[in-house]
């Protein structure tokens, strides 16, 4: 899995508002974490930025 | 004439959200958050919605990930029935209801799990965590403890998770002697229940014999 690739989105997220220490622990962790781990941590951030700019395009 | 129009307009409109603010609170008596979010418009509260939404998710998952890497070093009580349920309800809020926030969720997940250690670990094994009288000011040091234990056992990836979350907690220490505080006292009140419908089904056993 690509950690550049996840950085980014958690800088995306963070720029969005959500909490800046919690998703760098996250990140700090994931290098460490088990591959399901990583594909979930992956896709759950992905999603939740998706519906962050769902939510934008709806108001 | 133009910079009179200005400013009549701008304390006409000072004078609009007071009036909302003071109608809302009159009349439905809603929290300062509340009216701030009506606000702050629909966007932020959709976005409020979904960082709540995600972050509880991901605090479960943290809790999950942390027990069963943890499970590899010690000797866990199985932590199924009652007892899970007791974990998870210390999970999300504070006992008080109050909603945490990104960080306080890391640290009420590790304190947790440094919960589940001092409380269903049987003795001699990981830690004689028993020993201590109480957990505040230990949770930490019981994360710090797996993550030696799991290094020594040559798990070492596991072991990387919790010293890097020892070190996330010891740099906000003050949060995690409120959350220790917090979540032992939803620990021993989960308990003190239990304990309760225990003895409750007892009785109605006795009862049903006689």
């Amino acid at each position: 899995m690509n950690e550049e690739k996840l950085a980014k989105i958690i800088e995306t997220l963070i720029a969005e508002g959500e909490d800046r220490e919690e998703l760098s622990y996250w990140l700090e962790i994931y290098p460490f974490l088990k591959e399901e781990k990583q594909t979930w941590l992956f896709k759950h951030l992905t999603e939740e930025l998706s519906r962050i700019q769902s939510a934008k395009k709806l108001s | 004439m133009f910079f009179q129009f200005f400013i009549f307009r701008q304390m006409n409109q000072t004078f609009a959200v007071n009036s909302f603010r003071d109608i809302l609170k009159a009349n439905e008596n809603m929290e300062n958050d509340t009216i701030t979010n009506i606000e702050s418009g629909p966007q932020n509260l959709e976005k409020e919605k979904i960082f709540k939404r995600c972050g509880e998710e991901r605090e479960k998952e943290l809790s999950e990930i942390l027990t069963t890497e943890a499970s590899e070093a010690i000797d866990l009580v199985p932590f199924v029935g009652d007892g899970k349920k007791i974990f998870e309800s210390v999970l999300g809020t504070t006992s008080d209801g109050k909603e945490l926030n990104g960080k306080e969720r890391i640290i009420q997940a590790a304190v947790s799990v440094s919960s589940i250690v001092f409380f269903f670990t049987p003795p001699g094994t990981v830690m004689t965590a028993r020993n201590l009288a109480v957990l505040a000011g230990k949770s930490p040091v019981l994360i710090g403890k797996i993550a030696e234990d799991l290094r020594e056992k040559g798990h070492d990836r596991s072991a990387e998770i919790f010293a890097r979350t020892k070190s996330f907690m010891e740099r906000y220490a003050e949060t995690v002697k409120e959350t220790e505080k917090d979540v032992t006292a939803s620990f021993l009140e989960g308990f003190e229940n239990l304990k309760k419908s225990v003895s409750e089904a007892f009785e109605d056993e006795g009862a049903g014999d006689k």
